[in-house]
């Protein structure tokens, strides 16, 4: 093996384990913002929260995954990604 | 009296206990066959800025020029001091000193009041 | 207790409810609970102890020396030490103030739905009047009245039952089993945002200006504990209830709108506007705080009147520099900024600026020509030395952490 291959290979399981890194955190924020937007809308129909602060909620989480989305990743993520914005965007249409 | 102790960047108030301003510097007078005696403490931008540099002094006074202010430095003569105890007590009135100029002028122009 | 000492302890109180509750440290409890639970409670509680040893101190300074520790440093130390580092915390000021008109903002916006930058210049203008018209003992009296809301936190925290065995184990600091970068992060963002410069500044002017004096040493000490007491039990309910409600669901703090729902599970309808009430008060009382800190740093610096009781035409260049810099402040809310990243940014260049602020402390309260008889003893000294050793060490590797750790 020359001094080139092994360079490449280093490089390799570098930007692979960033990217497995990468996974692991928009995973993570994927499940933090669908337990937001399921806690917000239980306290919603309780009546604990107001419905513009709902709405709030919705757009934010939308446009923060959404710019997530914009991003290179896995069928599974993106799909779940999906799931997400479309609870979020329920939120959003939070009725007063 | 040890002078960068007692009266160096020591706060000034004048007669009628209104702040003046800092002592940004002393001024000694040299004189031959005796020691050296304070004359004067000095206070204005381009006094302050000359303790950091001499460059910076230079643009003080440029500024000072552009802003139209006369005296970028003031002195006051030492033996107007009353007291160095806890700050630098000097006899002058305050509001029609020099150094008071900045302050003055926002209150004449932004507070319209003399 | 007297009058007068019960007086000081409004200075303690808002002094704590403007510099320990406010849009920064409320978010980074919050984060810390919601990650790692109660495993950074030490962090919290060493910054309290810290900060109550250099409150009392700045209290002792001028209640005997009748200086403001801004002026103290320029007469002992001289202009051109103090010159850098005051340049330094006037530029950090403004951005923290900046960040806190943005908290207030942040929760009209909660409340209303208009976004941030709409009401930049409303709050920037009523902050404006509040320390135009207003005196320091109005101020203090009406936030510290009004920052007892806060107490909400606790009483929340206090509803969902911790675990008191977990909570005594988050008082001794612990490796974290992940994300050791974040978990240092926000220890650094705990510490940084407790040990602010500016209250330093705020409290010591508060006392010339209240003329404390040797008399006032007893109710200095107390006010220092109570006052800083109440807000790190405040931060401890912040970051208990983010706990409780946040980490078992793996909700991770990004940002305001998932915070200001922490409250409800607990308090029911009280929840959310507890919430927003507190926000706001902190903010703005931290706003206030800031504004009047940098008129008193750069009036004492350069030996201008000064003085929040005084109309503010007979102290003119003083209240023309706190409107400069609210002016400012509120510029820099109308551009949008996240009031949040804004602060963990500020965050960091406090603790770069701290071990210079904290070391004059050390000779300061330690020179007969200041405080006379009443030195530091030998805790005090030690406690500045060890914050001056911590503070390096902060000011090396904070920005490193914000980049490895921060959001």
């Amino acid at each position: 093996m020359t001094a080139r291959h092994f360079t490449a290979a280093v490089l390799l399981l570098f930007v692979a384990a960033c990217h497995k890194d990468e996974e692991k955190e928009t995973r993570e924020t994927l499940r933090s913002w669908r337990n937001t937007i399921e806690l917000v809308q239980s306290q919603r129909e309780r009546h604990n929260v107001p419905a513009v602060y709902a709405k709030q909620v919705g757009k934010h989480a939308v446009d923060q995954l959404s710019k997530e989305l914009q991003k290179p990743h896995s069928r599974e993520i993106r799909e779940e990604a999906e799931r997400v914005i479309a609870l979020a965007g329920h939120l959003r249409e939070a009725q007063t | 009296m040890e002078l960068v102790r007692d009266i160096l960047d020591k706060q000034i108030r004048g007669r009628d206990d209104e702040k003046l301003g800092k002592v940004d510097g002393i001024v000694l007078e040299l004189r031959d066959g005796e020691p050296p005696r304070v004359a004067y403490l000095e206070l204005g931008s381009a006094t302050i800025a000359r303790r950091i540099g001499r460059r910076f002094e230079r643009w003080a006074i440029l500024l000072n020029r552009k802003l139209g202010v006369r005296r970028p430095r003031y002195r006051i003569a030492f033996d107007r001091v009353l007291d160095y105890e806890v700050d630098v007590q000097v006899d002058i009135d305050t509001k029609k000193s020099p150094a008071f100029a900045w302050e003055r002028w926002i209150r004449t122009h932004v507070f319209r009041t003399s | 207790m007297k009058k007068k000492d019960l007086m000081n302890l409004t200075l303690g109180i808002i002094t704590s409810i403007g510099g320990f509750l406010e849009v920064g440290s409320m978010a980074t409890a919050a984060s810390a609970g919601a990650l790692f639970g109660y495993q950074l409670l030490w962090a919290i509680v060493f910054s309290t102890l810290c900060l109550i040893f250099l409150i009392e101190m700045s209290g002792r300074l001028a209640a005997v020396s009748k200086r403001a520790v801004a002026d103290a440093v320029r007469e002992r130390f001289g202009f051109v030490f103090t010159i850098f580092p005051r340049l330094l915390e006037v530029l950090v000021n403004l951005l923290v103030l900046a960040a806190e008109i943005g908290g207030v903002c942040l929760a009209l916006e909660l409340v209303t739905g208009w976004p941030i930058a709409a009401w930049a210049i409303p709050v920037g203008i009523v902050l404006w009047l509040v320390l135009w018209f207003g005196t320091l003992s109005w101020i203090e009296n009406s936030t510290a009245i009004l920052g007892l809301m806060t107490i909400a936190f606790v009483v929340a925290a206090w509803k969902l039952h911790p675990d008191p065995h977990e909570l005594l184990k988050g008082l001794i600091p612990s490796r974290p089993s992940e994300q050791a970068a974040k978990y240092w992060f926000l220890a650094v963002s705990i510490a940084g945002s407790t040990i602010s410069p500016y209250m330093f500044h705020f409290y010591s002017s508060g006392a010339v200006e209240e003329e404390w004096d040797e008399e006032s040493l007893t109710s200095n000490r107390m006010t220092s504990i109570i006052g800083m007491g109440f807000g790190c039990l405040m931060s401890i309910g912040v970051m208990i209830v983010s706990a409780r409600i946040f980490l078992p669901l793996n909700i991770q703090v990004d940002s305001y709108e998932q915070l200001a729902v922490v409250m409800s599970p607990a308090l029911g309808r009280w929840g959310f506007p507890m919430f927003v009430g507190s926000l706001a008060v902190c903010c703005f009382g931290a706003a206030a705080e800031l504004a009047l800190s940098t008129g008193y740093l750069v009036a004492q610096t350069f030996g201008w009147n000064w003085s929040e009781n005084r109309k503010p035409r007979d102290d003119a260049r003083f209240s023309v520099t706190y409107t400069i810099v609210i002016v400012l402040a509120m510029l820099i809310m109308t551009i949008g900024l996240d009031p949040l990243k804004l602060t963990l940014f500020s965050m960091a260049l406090t603790a770069v600026i701290l071990p210079a602020v904290a070391m004059p402390f050390l000779l300061l309260v330690n020179d007969e020509h200041y405080v006379g008889k009443h030195r530091s003893g030998w805790i005090g000294n030690t406690v500045v030395v060890i914050v001056v050793l911590v503070a390096s060490v902060i000011a090396i590797v904070a920005i490193p952490l914000e980049i490895a750790g921060g959001s």
